[in-house]
Parts: C-alpha cells; sequence; structure tokens
C-alpha cells in the first residue's frame, strides 16, 4: 500500500518536471519565432550582399562586415529624416497629451447632457476609413498650401484621437468620485480640479498616452506618403522605403537601415514597457 | 514616469531643431526632381553640381525620387518641382491631366534647334506633334545571351528567331536534384521585358497606331502561349520561384545573368555597365531580339523610350527652369549617358568617341538604326491599362487561364478606357 | 442617477455643467467637425465627381457608382479585404490567447517572453514588411529553408496568388501583442474558484478552456474582434509596401499583387485617386466602404451585446 502512494507520488513529480519541461520548451521556441525577424535583419545587416545571396542559408554571418552602417547612413540623410520625425513625433505627442485629458475628463469626471452623445460619436468615429476623408482633406490642405509641410500631420493630434480618449476615459472611470467631490467642497471650480486634482491623479494614463502617439507618430506611413513630397522633408518610414528603388535592392544596407530606424522604439518600450503593459490591458477589457 | 515623459519630449525636441535652415543665397533656386537612384543619382547629382558651378544665377537642387505618386501629387500642388524628368511613357500621362508646359512653346521662343536630338527620339517624346520635354536619353531593349550556356549546349550563334531561341532555352534550362531550376533558360525575367519584347518578337501589339487597344492580338497570343509551354515543361512553382528570387537580387552583384543563371535577357543598354561594376565574369554577347520563323523582319523590335526633362505647369520659376532643362538636355545629357550607360537622343553623341567606348553601346546603337521601336500610345489612362495586362499576364502565367480567355476577358475590361 | 428633471429648463448647476463639459470637450468637437463631418460629407459629393488633383470637380452624376459595380477590380478588392477580416481576424484572435494563456502563468522569464511576444507589434511597419518580404524569397528567405530543413517544399510566398494572402496573414499573427495583452488581463479576472470547483466536477484542461475561460473572455474576445475586423478595412501600409517592392523595373508587374491578389480595397482607392489620377471614382469608392464598415459594425455591436448579456457582464 505505502509502496503504492510511494510510486504514484514519484510518478506525479515527473511528470511536473516533464510538463514543466515541456512548457519551457514552448515558450523558448515561440520566443524563437517570434525573434526570427528581429534576428534575420539584424544578422543580415551584418552581411555582405553576396553572403546574403549564397546557399546554404546561414543565420549568421560567413564574414562579419560593418560597412553597412555608414553606407547606409549614406544613402539616405538619415540623420535629417530622423529630425524630421522626430519635430513631427514631439508636436503630436504634446498635442495628444493637451488634449487627451481634458475631453476624457469631459466625459466621465463631468455630469451633462450630451457626454452620452459624444462618447458615442468618439466610438464611431474609430470605424470611419482613413481613405474616406483622405481626398477631402487633401484637397483642403493643397488649396491652403500646407502640403509638404508638416502641419497636415501634426494639427490632427491638437482634437484628440478616439483610441486615446478611450483609454483614458477608463481609466477615470476608475478613479472614485469622491475624490473629486472633496475637492469640491473646498470652492475649486471645474479648471482647477482638473489641473490639481485630475492631471495628477491620471499620470500613468498620460504616460500611456505618450508612448502611444510617440509610436504612432513615428512610424506613420500613410499620412507622409500623402503630405511629403519633398525628399528633404521625409520622415524615417518613408526615406526607408526609398531603398526599394526601382532598379536596385542592397538588402543587407536595407536591413542596416531598418535597425537604425526600429532602434529607439525599441528603446522607448523598453523604458516604459510597464506603464504601457498596463494601459493597453485595461484599455482593451471593456467595450 | 513623469520625468521620463518629459526627458522623451526634450530629447525627440532637440532632435528636431537639428534640422537646420538654409543660408541665404542671391541665386534663384530652383528644384529638379529625376527618377534615378543609388549610383545613378550620383551621376545627376554630378551634372547638377556642374551646371551649379557653371553660371551664378540658378542654383539646382536634384532630388531622387522614383515613387510615381509622390510626383504627380506633387505636381498638382503648389510645392510643385521646377523641373523633373519623366520617361515618354509618363509624359504622356502628365500631358493628358494638363500637369506639363509644352516645351515646344519655350524652344521656339528662345530660337532653340530642336533638329539636334534625333528624329525618334522627339517623336517619341511629342504630344499631338508637340514636343513636350527635351530628351535626355533613349532606351530600348536587345537580347543579352550567356555564350558559355549556349556554347556548352552546341551553339555557337545566338537565336534569330523565337523558334530557335525556345530549342536552346530548353536545351540550356538545368535543374537540380530537387527539381529547383538552377539556369533558365527562356527569358521570363525581368517581367516588363516579357511583356514587352518578348511579346513584340512575336509580332504582338498591346495597342495599334492609333492607340487602340489589341490584347486578343495574333502575335500576343502566339507569344503567350510559347511562354506557358516553358512553364508547363518545368512546373510553374519552379519558374515563378526563380522568378521571385531573380525580381529580389534584380541589378545587384548576385544578379541572375550576371552570376550566369541565366540564358537570355532581354535587358537595356545600361546592364553591360552595371556588370563591369559588379565586375562579372560572364562570357556574354549581345544580339538583336528575335523575329519568328515566318516573319524575320521582325527581329530587333522594341520598346523604344525615352527620358525627358521637362518643366511642370505648376512651377515658379518658368526662365531659370528653361536655362536649366536646356543645358540639362544638351551639355548634362553627355554626362549623364556617360555615367549611367543609357543611350543618347543627342545626335551629336552618336559619334563622340568616349560614348562608342561604353560597353554594348555600339550594338545597341545599331539596333536604334533598324527603327523598329515600339511607341507607347497617347491615352490617359495608360497606367490603368498596364496595370489590366499586368494582371491578366499574372493569370497566363499561373495557369489560372489560358492566354485566349485571359486576353478576351482583358479585351472586356479595358473596352472603357480612353 | 442623481439628476432629476424638475421643468424642462435645466437648473443653474446643470447649465454650468453643461457648459463646462462643452468647454472640456470642445477640441475634440471642433476636430471631429473639421477632420471627420466636412471630408464625409465633401467625400460624398466628390463621389458623383470627376475630376484630378488638378482641375476642379465636375458633376457626372451616378456614373462612378455604375463604373463600381461593373469594375472587375473593385470586386477583387473587396473579396480580398473580406478576407483578410473574416480569416485574418480569428488566426490573430487565437494566436494572441494562447500566447496571453502562456505569459498568464507564473513561471521564471515571463516577463521577458511577454516582451518578445509583444515588441513585434511596435516595429514601424515599413521595417517589418521589408525583413519579411527578405524572409519570404522563395530560395534564399528564411522561412522555406526552415520548412525545407523539415521536409516540406514552401510555397513562392509572395508571387504565387495562392499564397499571398496567406503570407499576410502569417505576417498579421507576428503582430498580436496588443491583442495579447489586453487577452492576459481578461485572464487574470477570471475567479479561480471557477477552475476550482470545476477541478472538483473532474474537468480536464480543455474542458476547463471552453467552459469556464473561453465565456468570462467572451466580451473581451469580442470587442477585440470587432477592432480587428475594422482595422481590416484599412489594410494598406503591408501591401503597399510589398507591391512597391516586387514591381521591379520599369513597368514592372501589377499594382496589387500577382493576380491582384492582395489588391485591398484601401490600396485600390489609393491607386485610382493618386496613380490614375481619378479622385472622383476614389471618392465613390470610400463612401461604399464606408457604409459597409458601418453596417458591419452595427451588427456586430448587436452580437456583442448579446453576448454580454448572455455572460452577465455589465
Amino acid at each position: 500500500m505505502s509502496m503504492k502512494t510511494k510510486h504514484e507520488w514519484t510518478g506525479y513529480r515527473v511528470g511536473q518536471t516533464v510538463k514543466r519541461t515541456l512548457f519551457y520548451l514552448l515558450v523558448v521556441l515561440l520566443s524563437i519565432v517570434f525573434l526570427s525577424p528581429f534576428l534575420v535583419m539584424i544578422t543580415t545587416s551584418f552581411k555582405t550582399n553576396s553572403d546574403a545571396f549564397t546557399l546554404p542559408v546561414k543565420l549568421l554571418p560567413r564574414q562579419w562586415v560593418f560597412e553597412n552602417y555608414p553606407k547606409a547612413f549614406e544613402t539616405i540623410p538619415y540623420f535629417r529624416y530622423m529630425g524630421n520625425t522626430a519635430f513631427i513625433t514631439f508636436f503630436s505627442v504634446l498635442g495628444q497629451l493637451l488634449v487627451t485629458p481634458m475631453v476624457a475628463y469631459s466625459l466621465s469626471k463631468i455630469r451633462w447632457k450630451g457626454s452620452k452623445i459624444i462618447s458615442g460619436l468618439i466610438m464611431a468615429t474609430m470605424m470611419i476609413p482613413i481613405s474616406v476623408t483622405m481626398i477631402p482633406l487633401y484637397r483642403i490642405y493643397s488649396k491652403l498650401h500646407l502640403v509638404n509641410t508638416y502641419i497636415p500631420l501634426i494639427l490632427p493630434a491638437f482634437f484628440g484621437r478616439a483610441f486615446y480618449i478611450i483609454i483614458y476615459r477608463q481609466f477615470f472611470a476608475g478613479v472614485p468620485n469622491s475624490l473629486m467631490e472633496a475637492a469640491w467642497i473646498d470652492g475649486a471650480n471645474e479648471a482647477q480640479r482638473y489641473i490639481h486634482i485630475a492631471l495628477p491623479i491620471s499620470k500613468p494614463a498620460l504616460t500611456t498616452i505618450g508612448i502611444y502617439a510617440f509610436l504612432d507618430s513615428w512610424s506613420d506611413y500613410l499620412m507622409p506618403l500623402i503630405y511629403i513630397t519633398k525628399s528633404d522633408r521625409n520622415t524615417l518610414s518613408l526615406g526607408l522605403q526609398q531603398y526599394i528603388s526601382e532598379h536596385t535592392v542592397d538588402w543587407s544596407r536595407l536591413m542596416a537601415a531598418a535597425t537604425i530606424f526600429v532602434l529607439p522604439v525599441i528603446v522607448v518600450f523598453v523604458i516604459f514597457q510597464k506603464n504601457f503593459v498596463q494601459g493597453i490591458a485595461t484599455s482593451g477589457l471593456k467595450a | 514616469m513623469k520625468k521620463l515623459v518629459s526627458l522623451l519630449l526634450a530629447l525627440t525636441f532637440v532632435l528636431s531643431l537639428t534640422t537646420g535652415a538654409l543660408a541665404a543665397d542671391t541665386r534663384e533656386h530652383i528644384t529638379f526632381w529625376y527618377a534615378h537612384t543609388g549610383d545613378e543619382a550620383k551621376v545627376f547629382e554630378d551634372a547638377i553640381a556642374t551646371y551649379n558651378a557653371s553660371q551664378d544665377k540658378v542654383f539646382v537642387e536634384g532630388v531622387s525620387t522614383t515613387d510615381t505618386q509622390k510626383l504627380i501629387v506633387a505636381m498638382s500642388g503648389d510645392s510643385a518641382p521646377d523641373v523633373i524628368s519623366a520617361s515618354n511613357q509618363q509624359m504622356i500621362q502628365y500631358v493628358a491631366n494638363g500637369l506639363l508646359d509644352v516645351a515646344q512653346d519655350y524652344a521656339e521662343k528662345d530660337g532653340f534647334a530642336l533638329d539636334i536630338f534625333s528624329e525618334k527620339s522627339v517623336e517619341a517624346s511629342s504630344v499631338d506633334g508637340r514636343l513636350v520635354g527635351l530628351p535626355i536619353e533613349a532606351y530600348s531593349i536587345q537580347m543579352f545571351y550567356n555564350k558559355d550556356l549556349l556554347e556548352a549546349a552546341g551553339y555557337t550563334e545566338p537565336p534569330k528567331t523565337v523558334e530557335e531561341m525556345y530549342k536552346m532555352a530548353v536545351a540550356v534550362t538545368k535543374l537540380d536534384a530537387e527539381g529547383k531550376i538552377d539556369v533558365l533558360g527562356y527569358p521570363l525575367f525581368p517581367y516588363a521585358s516579357a511583356r514587352q519584347e518578348l511579346i513584340y518578337a512575336f509580332g504582338g501589339r498591346w495597342w495599334d497606331e492609333n492607340s487602340n487597344l489589341t490584347p486578343q492580338n495574333e502575335g500576343v497570343l502566339a507569344s503567350l502561349n510559347m511562354n506557358v509551354k516553358y512553364r508547363q515543361l518545368y512546373g510553374m512553382e519552379a519558374v515563378d520561384a526563380f522568378v521571385s528570387t531573380a525580381n529580389t537580387n534584380r541589378y545587384t552583384e548576385q544578379d541572375m545573368f550576371f552570376a550566369g543563371k541565366q540564358l537570355f535577357r532581354l535587358d537595356g543598354s545600361w546592364l553591360p555597365t552595371m556588370m563591369q561594376n559588379y565586375g562579372s565574369t560572364v562570357n556574354y554577347g549581345i544580339t538583336f531580339v528575335p523575329g519568328t520563323e515566318a516573319n524575320p523582319d521582325l527581329r530587333g523590335s522594341s520598346r523604344y523610350e525615352t527620358t525627358c526633362i521637362c518643366m511642370p505647369s505648376m512651377g515658379q520659376h518658368k526662365d531659370a527652369s528653361w536655362d536649366f532643362t536646356k543645358w540639362m538636355a544638351t551639355e548634362g545629357a553627355r554626362i549623364e549617358n556617360l555615367g549611367t550607360g543609357n543611350l543618347p537622343a543627342l545626335k551629336a553623341l552618336y559619334e563622340d568617341e568616349e560614348i562608342l567606348a561604353k560597353p554594348g553601346f555600339a550594338e545597341f546603337i545599331e539596333a536604334l538604326k533598324l527603327e523598329k521601336g515600339v511607341q507607347y500610345p497617347v491615352m490617359n489612362d495608360f497606367n490603368e491599362y498596364v496595370s489590366l495586362i499586368n494582371t491578366a499576364l499574372d493569370e497566363v502565367y499561373a495557369g489560372v487561364k489560358t492566354p485566349e480567355q485571359a486576353m478576351a476577358d482583358l479585351a472586356d475590361q479595358c473596352s472603357g478606357l480612353n | 442617477m442623481t439628476m432629476r428633471r424638475k421643468h424642462s429648463s435645466m437648473t443653474l448647476l446643470e447649465k454650468r455643467s453643461f457648459r463646462n463639459g462643452l468647454l472640456f470637450a470642445l477640441p475634440w468637437i471642433i476636430g471631429f467637425l473639421a477632420f471627420s463631418v466636412y471630408p464625409l460629407c465633401m467625400s460624398l459629393y466628390y463621389g458623383f465627381t470627376q475630376f484630378n488633383a488638378v482641375t476642379t470637380p465636375k458633376w457626372v452624376g451616378l456614373q462612378n457608382f455604375q463604373w463600381l459595380l461593373k469594375d472587375a477590380t473593385v470586386k477583387k478588392s473587396l473579396m480580398n479585404t473580406l478576407f483578410m477580416a473574416f480569416v485574418s481576424m480569428p488566426v490573430n484572435l487565437f494566436v494572441a490567447l494562447m500566447l496571453a494563456s502562456i505569459v498568464v502563468k507564473d513561471f521564471r522569464g515571463r516577463t521577458l517572453a511577454r516582451t518578445f511576444f509583444f515588441l513585434p507589434s511596435i516595429i514601424p511597419m515599413v521595417a517589418a514588411t521589408m525583413v519579411w518580404i527578405w524572409m519570404f524569397d522563395p530560395t534564399y528567405g528564411y522561412i522555406n529553408n526552415v520548412l525545407s530543413a523539415i521536409g516540406i517544399r514552401g510555397p513562392n510566398w509572395l508571387i504565387d496568388a495562392r499564397y499571398t494572402k496567406w503570407a499576410l496573414v502569417l505576417m498579421g499573427s507576428w503582430t498580436t501583442g496588443t491583442t495579447m495583452l489586453v487577452c492576459m488581463a481578461a485572464l487574470q479576472e477570471v475567479p479561480v474558484s471557477y477552475y476550482e470547483s470545476a477541478e472538483i466536477d473532474g474537468a480536464n484542461g480543455v474542458q476547463k478552456f471552453f467552459r469556464i475561460t473561453i465565456p468570462c473572455m467572451a466580451h473581451v474576445l469580442v470587442y477585440q474582434a470587432i477592432l480587428s475586423f475594422i482595422n481590416s478595412f484599412q489594410y494598406f501600409q503591408q501591401v503597399y509596401i510589398i507591391v512597391t517592392a516586387n514591381s521591379g523595373t520599369k513597368m514592372g508587374a501589377s499594382l496589387g499583387g500577382p493576380q491582384n491578389s492582395i489588391m485591398m480595397y484601401p490600396l485600390y482607392i489609393f491607386h485610382n485617386a493618386f496613380t490614375y489620377l481619378k479622385m472622383g471614382r476614389a471618392a465613390a469608392m470610400a463612401w461604399v466602404l464606408f457604409v459597409i464598415v458601418a453596417i458591419l459594425t452595427v451588427i456586430l455591436t448587436r452580437i456583442s451585446r448579446r453576448v454580454n448579456e448572455n455572460a452577465g457582464v455589465e
């Protein structure tokens, strides 16, 4: 009897160990799969072009070369484009940070007729395809001589974006009203309550929105594609596309350029990861 | 966290300030957009620098843009470039949409003689008998062949007819152990040549002289049927895999022809220059695009395209732009032709020793003299037509439709174009 | 609700709240009028006109809409887009849920794994797409080389019309990080007691998953499905980049990929507007898209409401 129990017990432990090993194996495998494009990008950027086109295909370079990086900087005015992209990103983030909390505050912390309607409309704008508004907006900007400036890329940020507002509203919804009401008794007006209480309280949400706006603006492609035609005003994403030119694609150099384009994004993500993950997690929970 | 956000913002702000302003300058600034990239763009920059140094009234800023959408968008806005380079087929579309000034108007006012350009290039660059842009280069397509591969298969001469070409292609095509194509015989890459010269060789035409669309032309069908026959022989997927990779490494050091993996290649006069630059050791010859057994006269047929320097109508600095346009089409053209390996449009350059010494030029200029260039039709919806053709060809290549079916459908689809 | 309606007019407090609320929401309202309402109306008007980027719109009546019904590429691009919506969406949800159920577990290296799974979704699409084009090459690409190492002969991903959309689906499933995080948060909210009582009833892992996990997360999944569905109708960047890269030499390949197999509806709108210079047509197409998305969203929202009611969640 006792033998059997002991046997079962070891069996259970062996089973657990096997399960555990299998689980880790799965995690490692999936991690490799999800990382492989990055690995490919980085290792190819250290290959010569002829190495990249030699069979059998190997992940690591047969011979490590670093020349693709200086060449990549040479082929497109990388720092200029990075400056352009940073300029656009800076003002877009600024705009979103100013407006998003305000609108979200109005919708969740001020009780007024119309907040329901506005909320509904905000949700509705999320389903308007860009293609529908693209042509009329393009015509307006072109009539105002604003094509080839950064205005069309930055201006919308100062009027809020549905997705961000919804995340922010979600955050405010979780803040107890009693906090706000305490300040009301002290005779503060709405603006004071907003600045002194709502904003400081919602710092985590502010960070999340900031990162979102940063990432969206940094990698935006369609808007610059439509509005920026002068190559010295290109953003990085457009500049990268220049690599795939009509004649030649130098793949290893392309991968070097892609790597230095992606790097700032990864750095920002790693720094703010915690906020970001929390922000997204709460945003999607309620419809 | 707030600190980090502000740090991030500050960082991006500092970066954004690095985009400096241009220093003041008394010269008239104009912008010139050209569609060449990479090494060819350097040649354009050289030419522009030469122009800027040659006088002190106009300063040209060169911009390399291959994206035609961007060009169209830019030309229709107020930030239009002052001067652009465009292929004659693009030019025709731009004129139809009212985006370009007519160069001949300027030339007549200025007393600039147009007979310095070859007749063919003037014809190709005109719409309704008026020269729209000044031709800077011409190009046509000829057949390159790998001599060693051909000899190994027992042939000493390149093919004169498509029937011969097919036989040689089959003799040379080599498969590896897995059934993948190692050496491609039939010239199915580049796509653009498969759609044009490989069709013209059979007497096929996508349009007639009056710009009527003729996708069901007999020559088109004959060409496609031979194409399909070859594909079926080696398996559509094997052929596609080869062509796909050929497209990935086109015109790089590893280009299939440069690496000795393609027997025939219908391509342009820039190819020898590229091969020289990459140090390719392939022993190649250049010959006319073949004709058919029934009609050997078709031999040497090719598209005939020009690249022109033209002035968008929305551009601002007309006088300066015209001055640069003139210069670029004459003195600049020589620099450009020598550097990029494109054929001249200026008659004087046909006798220029340095030009004739370029690899392959003698053969290509010989071909130009045959006067078998196929001109593009004058139509608004040309881009749309090409796109429809491409889709129909995809269907034929993939074996989804027979050539007859696909072309009948195409004829149907393009009936509304004008 | 403390709001009482004494008279039809508002109390002073209500008036003040109304003013404040309106003021705080004003930026968005202005933006809504300028960037949504106005373009929507103009777009509808443009749908009945003919113009290019330079000319002024000329009224042509229903011509654009007639063309739209007739044109084979419109139909094809719509089908391609619907394919992405209906195939890519469930695949992405499945992958996200799978990843979420891994990272929700407590194990060493959990944060690292989560970072790895999430990283792809923040990578600029241009860079990511180019890497994928490179990986999809039939001869030198890693995907087919890995496949052939395990004895499978990979297809010509980006050139064979039967596989191009699947290549896009594959690319899409790589960037499901956001959905994964949302699913992860939802998984954490499922009460542990449910699982415990199920265990007492002798339910196995699969049963627990379908009887507890899925129903508890239904509302989240449906909401994510709607979002992903709407996004499918915006599918543009990836295909635009693939097609530009593939077009090769002058007068290259189809604008919509092999046999137009990845011609997505927004891409065709873009080409009509900026390649063929037919902005009227593009506007007509765009409005039809808007109507389709609106109808589908309403239907999906209805379904989502029903799911929520059944699950008894808020």
